[in-house]
């Protein structure tokens, strides 16, 4: 059978995760889910409207839960680090 | 699953939708290959495999998203739980195929047709991709028929249906025909497998060797291959690899060294995951102006020290670099593998075992690249 780890989860050049920028986030946790609800970002408040997509990534022990969400306007990167329990917001697209 | 990578990338940023989507390798997107593009950008004539820069002469609107690999991986894994649901034999064949042995599951789904709907419906709830189904008495026919209507498709061939349908169908359709035996054939004025199915056995296997019995086998849409749901990779790699194009072109030699270093301790360190040495490593190097050079020796004794590998690499460099100028691209590759199961006898091949040892429990505590070698600093970001 296939391994995509194997395959594809080989070291990249990643951006370095230092970089992003640390965010307030008011979420939901229930057994195996979490759910953002909004985040503060520059003292403003945005209501997530829609998760568009939900995965998990890694960076070595640390679990990253990544969220790509809509506020209406924008779509926002956003993760939850499970070791540091801090959400960090990846990109604004 | 129906262009997987940029179909991922759509349903994670909405503004992508209805939209060409070109997915790539590398951050610069001129610099790298289509891995994969939406059907909106394939509408243009943009395909897999295609250089960015000929993707963008196709279709200069088109979205370039550098490939996300956890998210591709995630979901790849996720759907082959999801596949699990309905059969424990499920293979995944590649990061967005998967063959699923259904025989028997009517029972508790329904008809196949009914289990390939909520298939599809629970990927597309689930993840908003969408995939094509095919059902075949065996794989290659499934394959086969997956590939008969995209996207979205579901299509059922039976068995007492496929002669019919692999009458008029071209050899090179079938999965395992490539170009070079697809031209053999028709050499010999065979064209469709109707007609490959109507070769004698003994002229195939003439012509083609063993592969002979299993073109006239596939002609005939007869597959002994079973779904094979073990984890286990078939056999080891035979050889380990990475290679790597620049935002843009280098012609200072410490540079191109330190790249061929990163390169060198990437390879080092998936042959130690992997338990793995090699004593063949191979240098390539790719000019501004697209020519390539490729020099390989064999060492007496294999490695999986990056340093060790730098330092071969470096040897074939000096050999390269008076015909090369400013560098494209570059890569390393380590072949004749063997297990790493020897102990050292001498004290600094200890010390370096050690050190390696931690460097890799370092990094797969807090992730790849926290601590590597310091000559790698200037290219680092």
């Amino acid at each position: 059978m296939f391994n995509p780890q194997a395959r594809w989860d080989r070291p990249s050049f990643k951006t370095k995760r230092q970089q992003h920028q640390t965010i307030e986030v008011v979420a939901q946790f229930a057994p195996g889910k979490i759910r953002p609800l909004y985040f503060k970002l520059n003292n403003r408040r945005y209501e997530i409207e829609r998760i568009n997509y939900f995965w998990n990534d890694y960076q070595g022990r640390e679990k990253l839960y990544c969220f790509s969400v809509s506020n209406g306007i924008n779509t926002f990167q956003i993760y939850f680090n499970n070791y540091s329990v801090s959400w960090k917001l990846a990109k604004i697209e | 699953m129906d262009a997987f990578f940029a179909s991922v990338e759509q349903a994670a940023n909405p503004k992508l939708k209805n939209r060409p989507v070109i997915v790539g390798s590398r951050t610069n997107k001129y610099r790298t290959v289509v891995a994969a593009c939406s059907y909106e950008a394939k509408a243009f004539g943009i395909a897999s495999g295609m250089s960015t820069k000929e993707a963008f002469r196709l279709c200069p609107e088109a979205t370039f998203v550098p490939a996300d690999c956890a998210k591709y991986i995630y979901t790849a894994e996720e759907i082959l739980r999801l596949l699990q649901e309905f059969s424990p034999q499920t293979e995944m064949a590649s990061i967005d195929e998967f063959y699923l042995d259904i025989t028997g599951c009517q029972g508790l789904f329904g008809s196949f047709e009914r289990i390939a709907c909520l298939i599809k419906q629970k990927i597309c709830q689930r993840f908003g991709i969408t995939g094509s189904i095919g059902i075949a008495p065996n794989k290659l026919m499934a394959k086969l028929a997956s590939k008969v209507k995209k996207p979205n498709g579901l299509v059922i061939w039976e068995e007492n249906n496929l002669a019919d349908i692999l009458k008029n169908l071209p050899v090179e359709k079938i999965c395992g025909i490539g170009p070079q035996i697809s031209l053999k054939l028709h050499q010999m004025a065979i064209f469709t497998c109707g007609q490959l199915a109507q070769v004698p056995e003994p002229l195939l296997l003439q012509r083609f060797g063993k592969y002979g019995a299993w073109l006239k086998q596939a002609a005939r849409g007869e597959d002994t291959n079973i779904v094979n749901p073990s984890a286990q990779p078939d056999l080891p790699p035979k050889s380990v690899g990475h290679s790597y194009t620049l935002e843009k072109d280098v012609s200072n030699i410490e540079l191109i060294q330190a790249w061929i270093g990163l390169l060198c301790e990437m390879v080092a360190s998936r042959l130690r995951n992997l338990a793995l040495q090699g004593s063949v490593v191979q240098l390539y190097l790719r000019g501004a102006n697209l020519k390539w050079w490729s020099k390989q020796k064999n060492f007496t004794d294999p490695s999986f020290d990056g340093q060790c590998l730098y330092n071969r690499s470096l040897m074939l460099l000096k050999k390269i670099l008076p015909q090369a100028t400013a560098i494209r691209a570059l890569g390393i590759t380590v072949s004749s593998l063997v297990a790493a199961n020897h102990a050292y006898l001498f004290e600094q091949d200890k010390k370096r075992q050690k050190l390696m040892v931690a460097q890799d429990q370092i990094n797969t505590r807090f992730g790849d690249w926290v601590i590597y070698p310091a000559r790698l600093a200037v290219i680092r970001p």
